[in-house]
C-alpha cells in the first residue's frame, strides 16, 4: 500500500497531545493511525472497531523516534488484514501484535531517551555556546567589522535548533521506512544502526566542547580581574560550590536545590 | 548479589537506564518475564534497550530465583509484574527491599503513584511481606524521587 | 503594557505546549524563549542569559518515563516579565520564575491525573466512532493553552504587585545574597552539564 510519509510523521508530532497518566501516548497513537485504519479496514468495517480499540491500548515511547514503532505496527495491522478470514490465526497474530508494538515501543523509549533528550539536546545546548564563544572571537576581530553581537546570538540559536532537529526528522523518516519495510527477522530495522555507539560518540564530543566552554568561560571571567580579597573570596565560594554540586550528585539530588539552598544560606547569613 | 529489585512491566526504558544504572553499581540486568523468555525477538529489543557495558539475562520466575543465588554478578533484578513476583517468592526468593516502578493498570486497581497501580488483594499480599519476612516494598520511580513505603 | 502582558502570557501559553504536547520542536527550551522574550522586550543579552542560566540549572532534570521536570519555558518567560514590566531585579526575577515553574508542575501533574480520569468515556467513545482522536487532541490542546495562560496571568499578578509593594523593604544585604546564587548557576550548571555527558552507564 502506497502512503505518504509526510503525513504521518506530521500527525505523529502530536503523539502526546493527550498524554495521561493512566495509558500515555494512547490516544496520541490513535490518532497518528487513524487515517491509515479507515483506509486499511475501508472494506471490513466490522474489523475497523476492533482495530481502533487494539491501537488505543496503553502507549508510550520517545516522540523523536516513534515512527520506527509507527511503521512495524502498520506493517502489523496488514499481517492481520491477511489472515481475518481465520479467526484462530487472527487472534494468534493479535497477541504478536501487542509483543511488536510493545516491545519496539520500550527499546525506541530508551534509545530515544538517552540518544535525544539525555545527549543531543545538551549537545545542541553546548554547540549554541561554542558558536556564542567562537562568534564573538571572530566577529570582534578587528578586520571583520560587525558592530552586531546580535547576529552571533541569532546563529547560536539556529545552531542549536537545527542541530537537534534535523537528527530528530532525519530519524522520524528513516525510522518510518524502517519500521514499515521491515519485520521480526530484521528487527525492523533497528538493529541497522549501532546505537551505543552512536551515543559514545556523540557524548565524547560533548564532553570536550564542554571542558572547552568551561574553561573558555574562565578565561573569559577572570581576565583581567585584578586579584583582591574580594575576587579571592568569589573563587573560594565558587569551586566549592562546583565541589558541592558535584558530590550531592551522590546522593541524586538535583542542581535546582543547591541554588535554591545557596538562596536560602547566603540570605540567612547576610541577614544575620 | 542482589542490588536492587524491581517490579516494572515496562521493563528496560528510560527510568531505568537513565534513572537507576547510572546511580547503582550493577553489572547485570535480570529480566524476569516468561512472555520474553520465549521469545527471540523481544530479547533482542531487550539487549538493545540496554547500554552495551551490563550483562543481560531474560528468564521466567523460576530459573531466575535460581539464577539471582547462583550469579557472581551485581544484579539488577527487573520483574514483570506482581504474579512473577509472587512467583518468584514463592519458590523462595527473599529481597531485602521491593521497589515498585510501574505495574499496568486494569479494572479493579487503585492508584499509588504515576505508574503504579494495586488491586485490594495484592496490598494485602505485600503487605504480609513486611510482617512475615521483613522485606519492605516502596513505590518509586527514579534515585532521586521519594519513596513511599506501601 | 496590560495588553503587552496578556500577548506575552498568550505566547508563553502556546510555546508550552510544545514542551509536552504538541511537536516537541525545542521551540520551547529556555535558551529559545528567553532569547526571543528577551528580543521582544528590548534586552536581548538578558534574555539570553537568563535563557542559558534556566538551561543550565536544569540540565541534570531529565523528564524520564512520565518525570515531571518545573517547566524552563515557563521560568524563563516568567522571569522576563518580571524583570521588564516590574522592574525586578533580575536575580529576583530568576527566583520568582523558578517558584513559578515548580508550582506549574503541581498544576500539570493534576491536568494529567485530570485526563487519565477521563479516559475510560474517552476510551470507548472513540471505540463506538462517536468521536474522532483529533477532536480530542486539539480540544485538549485548547485546554493545556487557556491553563497556562491563566496560571500564568494570575503568577504575573499576583508577583508582580507583590514585589512592589515589597520592594522598598527589601534590605541590600538580601540583594546580595540572591546575586550571588544567581551568579553560581551557570558554574554549577556547567559542571551538570559536563557529568551530564558521562558515558556511564557503559554505552560500548
Amino acid at each position: 500500500m502506497d502512503i505518504s510519509r509526510t503525513k504521518y510523521i506530521l500527525r505523529s508530532l502530536l503523539l502526546q497531545g493527550f498524554w495521561n497518566s493512566r495509558k500515555m501516548q494512547n490516544v496520541g497513537m490513535l490518532f497518528i493511525m487513524y487515517p491509515y485504519l479507515f483506509k486499511l479496514y475501508s472494506a471490513y468495517p466490522k474489523f475497523l472497531r476492533r482495530a481502533i480499540q487494539r491501537n488505543l491500548e496503553t502507549f508510550n515511547t520517545n516522540p523523536a523516534m516513534v515512527s520506527f514503532c509507527l511503521g512495524a505496527v502498520m506493517h502489523q495491522e496488514q499481517v492481520l488484514l491477511k489472515v481475518q478470514n481465520n479467526l484462530d490465526v487472527f487472534y494468534e497474530q493479535e497477541k504478536e501484535w501487542v509483543i511488536v508494538r510493545s516491545s519496539i515501543a520500550s527499546t525506541v523509549a530508551s534509545l530515544g531517551d538517552r540518544l535525544f533528550w539525555s545527549t543531543l539536546k545538551p549537545l545542541s545546548l553546548v554547540f549554541a555556546f561554542t558558536v556564542l564563544y567562537l562568534g564573538q572571537v571572530y566577529f570582534l576581530n578587528d578586520s571583520v567589522q560587525v558592530k552586531d553581537l546580535s547576529t552571533i546570538v541569532l546563529y547560536a540559536l539556529a545552531c542549536a535548533f537545527l542541530t537537534y532537529n534535523i537528527p530528530v526528522f532525519i530519524t522520524r523518516y528513516k525510522g518510518f521506512t524502517l519500521g514499515y519495510e521491515g519485520n521480526e527477522d530484521n528487527f525492523f530495522g533497528l538493529t541497522k544502526i549501532n546505537w551505543n555507539k552512536l551515543i559514545t560518540v556523540l557524548k565524547t564530543i560533548g564532553q570536550g566542547l564542554t571542558l572547552f566552554v568551561f574553561i573558555y568561560g574562565l578565561y573569559f571571567y577572570f581576565a583581567g580581574v585584578v586579584v583582591d580579597v574580594d575576587v579571592i573570596t568569589k573563587v573560594i565560594l565558587l569551586s566549592s560550590f562546583i565541589i558541592l554540586s558535584v558530590f550531592i550528585k551522590k546522593w541524586n539530588i538535583p542542581n535546582i536545590y543547591l541554588y535554591l539552598g545557596s538562596v536560602l544560606v547566603f540570605t540567612l547569613v547576610a541577614l544575620f | 548479589m542482589i542490588v536492587l529489585t524491581r517490579v516494572d512491566n515496562r521493563l528496560i526504558h528510560g527510568q531505568i537506564v537513565q534513572g537507576w544504572l547510572p546511580s547503582l553499581d550493577v553489572s547485570e540486568v535480570l529480566i524476569v518475564s516468561p512472555g520474553a523468555a520465549k521469545k527471540e525477538f523481544v530479547k533482542k529489543m531487550l539487549r538493545l534497550s540496554l547500554p552495551g557495558g551490563y550483562k543481560l539475562a531474560v528468564l521466567e520466575a523460576q530459573e531466575a530465583k535460581k539464577y539471582s543465588e547462583v550469579s557472581q554478578e551485581k544484579l539488577f533484578i527487573i520483574i514483570e509484574d506482581i504474579d512473577n513476583l509472587f512467583k518468584m517468592l514463592k519458590e523462595g526468593f527473599c529481597p531485602k527491599v521491593i521497589t515498585l516502578g510501574n505495574t499496568q493498570f486494569s479494572e479493579g486497581k487503585k492508584q499509588y503513584s504515576q505508574g503504579v497501580f494495586l488491586s485490594d488483594d495484592e496490598v494485602k499480599e505485600l503487605k504480609k511481606l513486611g510482617i512475615e519476612k521483613h522485606i519492605s516494598v516502596e513505590i518509586r520511580s527514579l534515585p532521586n524521587s521519594l519513596a513511599t513505603k506501601l | 503594557m496590560i495588553l503587552q502582558l496578556i500577548g506575552f502570557c498568550a505566547l508563553t501559553a502556546l510555546l508550552e505546549l510544545d514542551t509536552t504536547y504538541a511537536g516537541q520542536l525545542l521551540i520551547s527550551r529556555p535558551l529559545f524563549v528567553g532569547t526571543i522574550f528577551g528580543a521582544l522586550t528590548g534586552n536581548l543579552f538578558l534574555g539570553l542569559q537568563i535563557g542559558i542560566f534556566t538551561e543550565l540549572i536544569f540540565i541534570d532534570y531529565l523528564p524520564i518515563g512520565g518525570a515531571l521536570p518545573p517547566s524552563g519555558n515557563i521560568i524563563a518567560a516568567m522571569a522576563i516579565l518580571m524583570n521588564h514590566f516590574f522592574k525586578m531585579d533580575i536575580y529576583f526575577a530568576f527566583f520568582v520564575g523558578i517558584v513559578c515553574g515548580q508550582i506549574f508542575s503541581f498544576v500539570e501533574k493534576f491536568l494529567r491525573n485530570k485526563r487519565a480520569q477521563m479516559l475510560e468515556e474517552i476510551d470507548k467513545k472513540l471505540i463506538e466512532i462517536k468521536t474522532t482522536p483529533g477532536k480530542i487532541i486539539f480540544s485538549n490542546l485548547a485546554l493545556e493553552f487557556a491553563a497556562v495562560f491563566v496560571f500564568l496571568a494570575l503568577s504575573v499578578m499576583i508577583f508582580g504587585p507583590l514585589f512592589s509593594y515589597l520592594h522598598q523593604d527589601i534590605s541590600e544585604k538580601v540583594h546580595v545574597a540572591f546575586k550571588f546564587a544567581y551568579y553560581i548557576t551557570p558554574w554549577v550548571g556547567l559542571c551538570g552539564l559536563l557529568l551530564s555527558f558521562s558515558t556511564k552507564p557503559k554505552e560500548d
